[in-house]
């Protein structure tokens, strides 16, 4: 398999909130999202980025599509050079990567029908003849299952699901080759959230469509992805198959995850609870202030002296499970 | 042994909607009941509705009974007493139910002003030995911040703080830990765990999360259009489940011994408070439904020890269960 | 994938959530607000026809006579009949509230959507601009503009225009930059939509509704500022009907002849009621949305 998309060393900084106190003491703080993000992603599989708030995962996916520039780095997408695309070529590169957001109340025009938003997106890029674009719509609406007259509404008429499949058809009807989903489950109910995720698995087996699957959420990301990747303060600190991520994970703030995840067995009757203490003490640092050596040594139970000073090398394991930590040297 | 809490059909109208609907439940004491369900589902006003906290205009039925009184019967000056010093609240976002304008302590030494009586050093002392059970380090020196200075999980913690000041018999914790990131979100849970286990406190806990229900409850209501659609001990719910929508919503919920397999979920969407159907509220959305269900609401009814259902196909749904587990 | 066709027939029949939004209510008030623009606009429309007298008849066998059947709102020093001069007077007043808006409302907008898409040094200009503008009086500022030009109707627009369509290109640049924080607004610059694609048909649609409530109110103040100019003598010049002139032309006779100002300003009144009425009716009306 070759890779569709390439990320080489990622790099992008905010700047931060000018307070009174930062007045005085002269520039600015930044907060510093993306640290040297590298990754790919091959044709028509599905990788996940899975991290905490501050983590970098939104602004990572926000850079790929190029809402966001970035500071340093490179990006490739089947042999292009994104970063230098511009005009009609970033254009041609946006109908090859699409992306889905994830607030479905916020990221679809309120003003327009279903039906116009849809048929819009086929006219810009030219997908279908003109006489074609109403039975084309009437196919993409099918497609994320929802009925024909879904077309002359407007997007309030819908739920919140209904609405993401709506976002999903209109990304899709410009047949992209990647579909970049940032958080497109979070806001949605559990039983609404498994319908969408069948709607993806689906969709990916039928269009062979390559999936950047930015969630929060271990369960689902187990579910949909193939490959892993964890970050932690815009690093990624493991990357691998999902089973050999999940199964046997390298990095201890992977291990802390899977632990902190509310599992859905219940303990006997009788017995006590297994794990009484949290899996992980501490706060999530500021990006503003990354701790030096490895970013997660304050809050990591196996952190040594060399922790605090260096940072640690990328370990490749069997599979290319990689992880970034001391502790596997 | 008595229940600490005992609500019998309670029902809330608001307008002509009707979101919950004879709703029954006990809480034990240094029992952790939760109530889990989707949005709309009713689980929320349930909460709020035991301590008078809804809008004006909703109208409640049915009894709460506290201590030997109705809650829900209480006279405005009563309830007041009640709130905070026996039956403490926790919401999802503790930065709007926290005054932003006055310090941690301030608020901690009201709380304990108000209910007990404390003052001055006194209560400064309380606080800090309150902050230091909720795990807030170097709280001496917290006690002095404003809520904007602390993170969520902080936030979170502060508030649970505050809500013990008064050491409650009941805790309500409304999705407390669902605009917190996972490893915090751990932390909060376990910290409850512990409180609970250490103060000898009942706690309803409010979610929608079947993972938190199984991790940290005892017992478990699953809330579905207003009514309770099945409850008992997590245990035994979890493992047979009785009724097809706590079925369905296991069944949402990924597994990973079947990745990237379909997942046989619930179909369709629930149904509008203002257009509830008749019978089971569930029947339209169900794949087991008959005619029957549609005719009459079905009451709950023993089907295990301590395990309630509203289905009247609870054999044919524990029956499925088995073949395909 | 045999689960996939398990699941999708009923999938694709689940019930459309039934139409929520209750029947459009727009309430009395707004309903009045319409009623009165209605009949001024009729005023203005048909002058010849709903006034009994011609406006500047003179009639000096009864100048100056208190309201009578013959004269409902009296008549001036000249004779004239006021209730006539003020009927004729509408059709001059929903002109200036039209036209001193008018180009202000389209062009403050396509300058402000501009601004507030584009951001950056453009944005900083513009509001360098802004913050001296409002500093100085509006009407200080148009009177200045008018002594410059002279005064009349034509100048009057001239020298409102110039300053007005600052206020709503200001307007329209906070929603602009508002909307363009929404994520549709990055869906669209997803989609490989242009710019302008972007910001006339997405954006804007979305942040005009404040334009269209505020322009209803600017006629109001539109009518305020014409007769104040032309009381002063700086907008329309007499003998043309319109509420100020008439105002000024009784300023000599304010206790003698109340009638000669009573009447035109009480219609400046309803007239400003009648557009604030109508441009909260509209607020309504958008917000829903």
């Amino acid at each position: 398999m070759s890779a569709l998309l390439v990320a080489d060393d990622l790099a992008r900084s905010f700047p931060g909130r000018r307070g009174l106190a930062n007045l005085l003491r002269g520039a600015p703080p930044r907060v510093r999202a993306l640290n040297g993000v590298s990754l790919h992603v091959d044709r028509g599989e599905t990788l996940a980025i899975v991290g905490e708030s501050g983590c970098g995962k939104s602004t990572l996916a926000r850079a790929l599509v190029r809402l966001i520039d970035l500071d340093e780095g490179q990006i490739s997408f089947d042999g292009m050079d994104v970063r230098s695309l511009a005009g009609p070529e970033l254009r041609r590169y946006n109908r090859r990567v699409q992306m889905v957001f994830q607030d479905p109340y916020g990221s679809l025009n309120p003003r327009m029908t279903v039906g116009q938003i849809l048929e819009e997106a086929l006219a810009v890029h030219n997908m279908v003849p003109a006489p074609q674009r109403r039975a084309r719509v009437v196919e993409l609406l099918s497609l994320v299952r929802l009925p024909a007259d879904a077309a002359s509404r407007l997007p309030h008429e819908f739920s919140g699901g209904q609405r993401q499949r709506i976002a999903i058809a209109r990304a899709l009807s410009i047949e992209p080759d990647l579909l970049i989903a940032d958080e497109i489950v979070s806001a949605l109910d559990v039983s609404v959230q498994a319908q969408i995720l069948n709607l993806l698995l689906d969709l990916q087996q039928r269009l062979g469509l390559a999936i950047l699957f930015v969630s929060h959420d271990l369960r689902v990301v187990r579910h949909l992805a193939h490959r892993v990747a964890i970050m932690y303060l815009g690093r990624v600190v493991e990357v691998g198959p999902a089973d050999a991520v999940f199964d046997t994970p390298r990095h201890p703030y992977t291990q802390a995850l899977l632990r902190a995840a509310p599992s859905m067995e219940p303990p006997e009757p009788g017995t006590t609870r297994p794990n009484r203490t949290a899996a992980l003490t501490g706060e999530l640092p500021s990006p503003l202030n990354i701790p030096t050596g490895c970013p997660f040594h304050p809050r990591c139970p196996e952190a040594r002296d060399r922790c605090t000073t260096d940072v640690p090398p990328v370990h490749v394991g069997e599979r290319r499970h990689t992880a970034t930590c001391h502790l596997l040297d | 042994m008595n229940p600490l809490l005992s609500v019998r059909g309670l029902g809330i109208s608001i307008g002509p909607a009707n979101p919950v609907d004879s709703v029954s439940f006990d809480v034990n004491a240094s029992e952790m009941l939760g109530i889990v369900g989707e949005s709309g589902s009713g689980k929320s006003l349930t909460l709020r509705a035991l301590l008078q906290l809804l809008p004006p205009h909703a109208r409640t039925t049915g009894t709460a009974t506290w201590q030997g009184r109705d809650l829900l019967a209480m006279p405005a000056d009563d309830i007041r007493r009640v709130r905070g010093r026996e039956v403490a609240v926790i919401y999802q976002e503790p930065m709007t139910a926290l005054d932003p304008v006055l310090t941690i302590g301030l608020q901690i030494t009201e709380s304990l002003n108000v209910h007990l009586g404390l003052r001055g050093a006194a209560a400064r002392v309380r606080a800090v030995q309150l902050l230091d059970r909720v795990g807030i380090p170097d709280a001496k020196r917290r006690l002095d911040n404003y809520p904007h200075e602390f993170s969520g999980g902080m936030r979170q913690r502060a508030m649970i703080a505050i809500a013990l000041a008064a050491e409650p018999k009941l805790l309500l914790a409304d999705e407390p830990t669902t605009a917190l990131d996972v490893t915090i979100q751990d932390q909060i849970l376990k910290l409850l765990l512990q409180l609970k286990e250490d103060l000898h406190m009942s706690v309803i806990l409010v979610t929608h999360d079947l993972g938190i229900v199984a991790g940290t409850c005892d017992r478990v209501a699953v809330m579905y259009a207003g009514r309770i659609m099945e409850s008992g001990p997590v245990y035994s719910v979890f493992r047979a489940p009785a009724h097809a929508y706590t079925l369905g919503l296991m069944r949402s919920v990924p597994n990973p011994a079947h990745a990237r397999q379909l997942l046989s979920g619930i179909s369709g969407t629930p149904p509008e408070p203002s257009h509830m159907p008749p019978g089971c509220r569930f029947a339209p959305r169900c794949g087991f439904a008959t005619p029957q269900c549609s005719e009459a609401p079905p009451p709950l009814r023993e089907c295990g020890p301590a395990h309630q259902t509203a289905c009247i196909h609870a054999d044919r749904i524990r029956q499925s269960v088995r073949v395909t587990a | 994938m045999s689960a996939v066709q398990e699941v999708a027939p009923r999938e694709a029949a689940i019930a459309m959530a039934p139409g929520k939004r209750a029947p459009l209510k727009l309430g009395s008030s707004t309903l009045v607000g319409a009623v009165i623009l209605l009949l001024f606009i009729a005023c203005a429309a048909f002058p010849d026809a709903i006034a009994p007298y011609a406006p500047n008849k003179f009639d000096y066998r009864a100048t100056l006579r208190p309201p009578s059947w013959a004269h409902p709102f009296g008549t001036d020093n000249f004779g004239r009949d006021v209730l006539s001069r003020t009927i004729w007077a509408a059709r001059i007043d929903l002109q200036i509230a039209v036209f001193c808006t008018l180009f202000p409302a389209i062009f403050g907008t396509f300058v402000g959507c501009l601004i507030g898409y584009t951001g950056g040094a453009i944005d900083s200009v513009f509001r360098r601009i802004v913050d001296v503008v409002i500093t100085i009086p509006f009407l200080v500022l148009v009177i200045a503009i008018v002594a410059v030009l002279g005064p009349g109707l034509t100048n009057m627009y001239i020298a409102v225009s110039a300053v007005n369509w600052i206020v709503y290109a200001r307007l329209i640049r906070g929603e602009i930059i508002a909307q363009k924080r929404r994520d549709y607004a990055a869906a669209g610059q997803v989609m490989g939509y242009s710019a302008s694609r972007i910001l006339f048909r997405h954006l804007l649609p979305n942040a005009l509704s404040p334009i269209v409530v505020y322009w209803m109110t600017d006629m109001a103040l539109a009518i305020l500022l014409g007769s104040s100019l032309g009381y002063l003598g700086l907008g329309a010049q007499p003998p043309t009907s319109e509420w100020g002139v008439l105002i000024g032309d009784a300023k000599n006779f304010m206790t003698t002849a109340w009638w000669m100002s009573i009447f035109p300003g009480i219609a400046i009144v309803i007239a400003g009621t009648g557009f604030s009425l109508l441009g909260d009716g509209l607020a309504r009306l958008v917000r829903r949305r």
